[in-house]
């Protein structure tokens, strides 16, 4: 050791340095790996977050029409008794909304709109007015300013989730003739359509080229579905020598005949609307025809919208959607394109017309969505809310503290603490282990079997929720809570029973409240595992339409994220916004637990 | 008995038992020289044992230092703390003799200016026996065996009876002839010095005793008698060594 | 102080001890006498400190520990089905290797003790008593204005003195301490070495140490545990200068091995 030669210590140094290089690069390796997997890991949660929070954004405003009602009373209190309850059960309070809508738009019944019209809002929007009117009957007779959530689609509109609304201003004066089919010919000084036609005939060019492109694809596969046949033909012309499987050959082969034909004459109306679309974006054939299939132009007035049928630069024929003032004069007109066709959406024409004219008067207003936290579950869109669902959750995550930790606490302390170390505890130990590894749809079942079908429990309440999810989280909660009472020092047993504290008294004055921290960290964490859990509460019922706030233990009630899987299961759009709203608010609640374990667990952390 | 799991405490313990038995062989040879220049008068070898003092004392101071760094530093416990504060006591014993061995050189560059007296060969034999016992004090000293620490102790007795009988010879001379009182007084002198040496040569028979057993040899050490008075028999040890 | 030393407080015959299948101990038998400090040597794992905690019976906390034989305080055998570890303990108090007081207040690590054993009778008996007992264990000057804060907050060798405190607080009669300034720097273990001199007057002490100087400055007595056996009992100066057992010979001399 000590006759080491200077030589050989260079030789060695010369070793090490030969090595060293790779170990640094083998060092760098790791971390590159391990920087690589935080940032991909960031990364892959950032997008989630923002693809989340992007997609909520519609749902964080609602477009409120503003209405002030004539509250009549045959409308509002049919039975003249003034009394609450016959006001809310008998009340047209719809009919009062759809009174005020005609009234700000005199000529819809004429024009066979009022359907339209009365579409901007839901009948079931007005049964908050009914509460109102039932909690003060006094308003009968006189005006009363309300506000109520409009139509879904028409939200989303305004919204701009149907594509941008262009518009282009129109120059000089509009100039509209009843024709004598019933639409209307509308013109100015000049080609004042000359511009949207150019935009409709560029439109019209790239719908062209794209359908071409199309054409390549379908006539390759008339081509493959062509050579299909001759193969058929030839093994059916086989199998007819045979005699056998004759039918099976004629049925394939009678397929892909049909086949073959629907492609033959998709290609052949293809090629015609591109002739058509190629012609009329070159300003051949005259006037662009625009159908419900196409984007929607309207002719805007102050007062008035007609939706246009055909365009060329100089006239316009058109429908009417909202009938103008009678006299007006359009000095102040303009286009506007909405991108999605009619049929493309649940929102028609009209409405929409009329929404932007609520809109323009200021009857429509857009106002944080305050429905999505005071109202319960709905089937419109717009008034549909998480009250119920909050509610529900609370009561649900009540039950299952008030339930899972005492229990589990205790638990964990008697294994920990005083349980004597032997087959028995070890062998419970290891079950408690396995049972937080048991997939949370078996405490579902357990929880039907057991409690709703044994002990008769009610379905859907929280109580029984609580109870299941208790079980659910009592394992992860004894596990956290010994790993937290293993970790108080040994040291503080010793100090306590030295100088003669019972065992008891060791453990409920020095071990515990030096090991809560760690506990109430794990019990709000099995929380929050609990409040995100959908499966067991499937099982027991509490997937339900609720549209009251539950008021007990025993109400049927539903939970946060049932709720949001029953929204994500919902087939209207609006619905979509709003579930991406509801994941950021049960995520904002999961992080507001979170938050406060971490407070708890710095606030009593104790060095020893 | 093993070596110290600190393997330099136990060669620091092992060179001071050196020194010390090198300090022993200066202090013997001293001895040994002075009682030759008194017997053979001869001022050339008393000369030398004046001179090699010096390097006795130096030696003890030498022992003394190492023992202070080693009870600082080491801290001795049980047999090595006894062996440490004995090699300190022995040092001092030694530089002791090496005193009056010089002492005796002195006395003998005196004595040679006097005319000879008979009694010198009386001297000489004292001397001889002195040597004896400081020589087995060191080997007890040396070889861990305690018998001859043991024999030391006993053995101071005869040289105390030497002593008592030159005494009263040279009281004697001096009465029978006033000329004789200087040199007999010189020899009386070096006679005393022999017999102190004796004492620490007893002296490092017990130091090395209770080094070896840890325990005193006791109180009741055989003696000669009191000047003047008859010798008295050796009482046998009570705490014989195991 | 004299006639309490030559009583005996604690005598053991044959104690065996074994951890499961292992045995700690074997055959011991010791008396230490009172009022005065014992102090307790050996290499590790000799089984000083097994006996230690078989005086206050520690050792009954951990699983599949036997200990067989007679150990008597004042007489009693501590063994006894009779006898109930807690009220052993509140008359054997203990000191730990590590200082390791309760992360409350320091009035509340010294309250405990008497509060337990409801042996203050009011607030003012209490506060009485924990600035007796911090007076006693030499802290009172160095703590009286703060004995609202944590415990945990005081030095290494405060916090042992603190630990001291707590264990005379319910006045016991014999304190044990296993390696008390194993943890702590030089002046720390001079502070408990005095204080330990100060408590032999009114307590039986027994330390457990590695150390043997300090088992050498601090005790009256010394004995020398090897391979769970009692080598060699005696006065320390005696142990330490000129010990009967070659062991105790090779183990103070440094030799062993």
């Amino acid at each position: 050791m000590t006759d080491m030669s200077p030589a050989s210590r260079t030789s060695l140094r010369e070793l090490v340095a030969s090595k060293i290089k790779k170990r640094h690069a083998a060092e760098l390796r790791f971390r590159g790996f391990g920087v690589t997997m935080v940032v991909s890991a960031i990364l892959a949660c950032s997008l989630l977050l923002v693809s989340i929070l992007s997609q909520s954004v519609p749902a964080l405003t609602e477009n409120r029409l503003h209405l002030t009602l004539d509250v009549t009373a045959e409308k509002a209190d049919p039975v003249g008794q003034r009394d609450p309850i016959d006001i809310r059960e008998q009340g047209n309070f719809y009919g009062l909304v759809q009174d005020a809508l005609e009234a700000r738009f005199p000529a819809a019944e004429a024009d066979g709109t009022l359907d339209d019209l009365f579409d901007v809002a839901t009948s079931l929007a007005a049964v908050p007015i009914g509460k109102t009117i039932a909690a003060d009957p006094s308003v009968i007779g006189k005006k009363l300013d309300v506000t109520l959530p409009i139509n879904d689609d028409l939200d989303l509109f305004i919204k701009g989730a149907f594509g941008r609304t262009l518009e282009i201003k129109g120059e000089g004066t509009l100039v509209s003739a009843l024709k004598p089919d019933g639409d209307f010919a509308l013109s100015g000084q000049g080609p004042v359509f000359a511009k949207a036609v150019e935009a409709l005939r560029g439109d019209l060019g790239r719908a062209a080229g794209s359908l071409e492109q199309g054409l390549i694809l379908k006539r390759q596969r008339l081509a493959t579905g062509q050579a299909q046949v001759t193969a058929l033909q030839a093994a059916l012309n086989a199998a007819t020598a045979k005699a056998v499987g004759v039918a099976g050959a004629e049925a394939s082969l009678e397929q892909a005949a049909n086949n073959v034909a629907g492609l033959e004459s998709e290609i052949a109306a293809d090629l015609a609307t591109i002739k058509t679309y190629r012609a009329a974006a070159l300003g051949q054939g005259g006037p662009l025809p625009l159908g419900d299939n196409k984007p929607s132009v309207f002719v805007e007035t102050k007062t008035g919208t007609y939706k246009i049928t055909t365009l060329s630069p100089t006239l316009a024929t058109a429908k009417l959607l909202v009938r103008p003032k009678a006299g007006e004069i359009a000095t102040d007109w303009k286009m506007v394109q909405i991108k999605t066709p009619q049929d493309g959406r649940a929102v028609n024409d009209a409405t929409i017309a009329y929404g932007r004219h609520l809109k323009a008067q200021n009857a429509i207003q857009p106002a944080f969505n305050t429905t999505i936290f005071t109202n319960s579950d709905s089937n419109e869109p717009e008034l549909s809310g998480l009250l119920s669902a909050f509610v529900g959750s609370l009561l649900t995550l009540a039950v299952t503290f008030c339930l899972a930790v005492p229990i589990g606490v205790a638990t964990a302390v008697y294994l920990e603490e005083f349980a004597p170390k032997n087959w028995l505890t070890d062998f419970i130990e290891v079950n408690i282990n396995n049972l937080a590894a048991v997939p949370s749809i078996v405490f579902g079942l357990l929880g039907f079997a057991v409690f709703l079908t044994f002990f008769n429990m009610p379905r859907s309440a929280p109580i029984v929720g609580g109870i299941v999810l208790a079980l659910m989280s009592l394992p992860i909660i004894i596990i956290a809570s010994r790993a937290a009472l293993k970790a108080v020092p040994p040291s503080i047993r010793e100090a306590a029973l030295g100088v003669g504290a019972s065992k008891m008294q060791a453990t409920f004055h020095h071990v515990l409240p030096l090991a809560m921290p760690g506990i109430m960290t794990g019990s709000i964490l099995a929380m929050a595992h609990a409040l995100g859990e959908t499966a067991p509460l499937l099982m027991i019922g509490m997937v339900a339409f609720i549209a009251d706030v539950p008021t007990g233990l025993s109400d049927s009630a539903t939970v946060l994220p049932v709720e949001l899987f029953m929204w994500a299961g919902r087939p209207e759009r609006a619905w979509e916004p709003r579930t991406a709203f509801a994941i950021i608010l049960l995520l904002i609640f999961m992080i507001l637990m979170n938050a406060v374990a971490i407070y708890l667990r710095r606030k009593f952390e104790r060095r020893w | 008995m093993t070596d110290h799991t600190v393997r330099a405490f136990t060669e620091e313990l092992d060179a001071l038992s050196s020194d010390i038995a090198r300090m022993g062989g200066h202090a013997e040879r001293a001895l040994t020289d002075s009682v030759t220049a008194i017997a053979r008068r001869d001022a050339a070898i008393a000369k030398t044992v004046i001179d090699g003092d010096i390097k006795i004392d130096e030696m003890q101071r030498e022992i003394e230092r190492k023992i202070m760094r080693l009870l600082a530093l080491r801290q001795p416990l049980g047999r090595d703390l006894r062996q440490t504060v004995a090699a300190l006591k022995l040092a001092a014993e030694l530089e002791r003799i090496g005193d009056l061995a010089k002492n005796i050189a002195k006395r003998a560059l005196t004595i040679q200016e006097f005319d000879p007296i008979a009694l010198t060969r009386s001297v000489e034999r004292m001397g001889k026996l002195a040597a004896i016992q400081l020589k087995l004090a060191l080997d007890a000293f040396v070889s861990h065996e305690i018998a001859g620490a043991v024999t030391v102790w006993m053995n101071d007795e005869e040289l105390d009876e030497h002593y008592n009988s030159l005494f009263r010879e040279l009281l004697t001379y001096m009465m029978e002839d006033p000329r004789m009182i200087g040199p007999s007084a010189h020899l009386l002198f070096v006679a005393k010095n022999i017999e102190r040496i004796g004492d620490h040569c007893t002296n490092m028979a017990e130091v090395i005793h209770y080094l070896e057993t840890g325990e005193d040899l006791g109180i009741d050490r055989p003696k000669g008698g009191e000047v003047g008075s008859g010798p008295r028999a050796s009482q046998s040890n009570s705490e014989m060594p195991k | 102080m004299t006639d309490k030393q030559n009583l005996t407080k604690v005598s053991a015959h044959g104690i065996n001890v074994f951890y499961d299948t292992k045995q700690a101990l074997f055959d011991v038998s010791l008396d230490i006498p009172d009022g005065s400090v014992t102090a307790f040597i050996g290499p590790s794992g000799c089984g000083k400190s097994t006996f230690l905690r078989c005086i206050n019976r520690m050792n009954d906390t951990i699983e599949k520990c036997r200990v067989l034989g007679r150990l008597e305080v004042d007489g009693r055998d501590v063994n006894d089905r009779a006898i109930d570890p807690v009220v052993l303990r509140a008359s054997v108090g203990m000191v730990f290797q590590k200082p390791n007081p309760f992360p409350k207040t320091i009035f509340e690590n010294v309250a405990y003790g008497p509060r337990i054993h409801g042996i203050s009778r009011d607030k003012t008996d209490l506060e009485r008593i924990v600035e007796e007992s911090l007076r006693k264990a030499g802290l009172w000057e160095e703590v009286k204005d703060r004995l609202q804060q944590p415990g945990t907050g005081l030095s290494g060798g405060q916090q042992q003195r603190l630990v001291i405190a707590r264990a005379i607080a319910v006045n016991p009669e014999i304190i044990l301490m296993d390696e008390p300034c194993s943890a702590l720097d030089p002046i720390a273990t001079a502070k408990i070495e005095e204080l330990i001199d100060e408590l032999r007057q009114n307590f039986c002490i027994i330390i457990v140490t590695h150390s043997m100087a300090q088992a050498a400055r601090v005790s009256q007595r010394t004995a020398f545990f090897h391979m769970g056996r009692v080598v060699e009992v005696g006065p320390t100066e005696e142990i330490f200068t000129n010990p009967r057992d070659s062991r105790t010979q090779d183990y103070i001399t440094g030799r062993f091995g």
